[in-house]
């Protein structure tokens, strides 16, 4: 499952999707799928885009 | 509202302070005034918003099996998926939290985009192939 992150304030905002399954008791069992979350954070401008001047080698 | 990794976690990571596949982790369900916020350090620093005890949920949350970081050129560190059964419970968030460490060191928190209900029914909380954190 992909995650598409929004991007609020120049910082991507990932959230998790969420899946209902009816049960057999007539009610709803809930998946929620979580992202996997980057130990580093993406170096990006208002659009997402990352700003390659901002990374060093 | 959003996801994201404690700046705690990443300290203790560079400090050596927690194993992520040795000490006991925990997950736990939290209410909708819960808000990700990177510089909170502790388990006592979220723990007001978490979900009360009963109903198919012990406060406390619960702990992750199957924990195993995998070297690659983006290296996860993942766990088996979680769920309560039975539950009658409505969750936002999902907070992971080191209880090996003295004073449960925070690690990451998930957003759920919105109330999750569940009536006498299960939710689980899947991770994802690419892992809970992955480092690429």
């Amino acid at each position: 499952m992909k995650f598409k992150a929004k991007i609020i304030n120049g910082k991507p905002v990932i959230k998790a999707k969420v899946e209902k399954i009816k049960n057999n008791r007539g009610g709803y069992d809930i998946v929620v799928h979580l992202p996997s979350l980057d130990l580093i954070s993406k170096i990006g401008d208002k659009n997402g885009k990352r700003d390659l001047s901002k990374m060093q080698s | 509202m959003a996801s994201g990794i404690y700046q705690k976690c990443k300290a203790n990571l560079m400090n050596k302070e927690v194993d992520l596949e040795a000490d006991t982790i925990k997950v736990m369900l939290l209410n909708n005034s819960h808000a990700f916020t990177a510089t909170h350090n502790v388990k006592a620093d979220v723990v007001a918003n978490e979900l009360a005890n009963g109903n198919g949920y012990t406060t406390g949350g619960a702990t992750l099996a199957g924990k195993a970081v995998t070297q690659a050129a983006t290296t996860k560190w993942d766990a088996t998926d979680v769920e309560w059964t039975d539950s009658t419970l409505t969750a936002y968030h999902a907070v992971i939290y080191d209880d090996t460490t003295a004073n449960d060191d925070l690690i990451c928190s998930f957003d759920f985009g919105g109330a999750q209900i569940t009536s006498n029914s299960t939710i689980t909380l899947q991770f994802h192939a690419d892992g809970i954190i992955s480092l690429a």
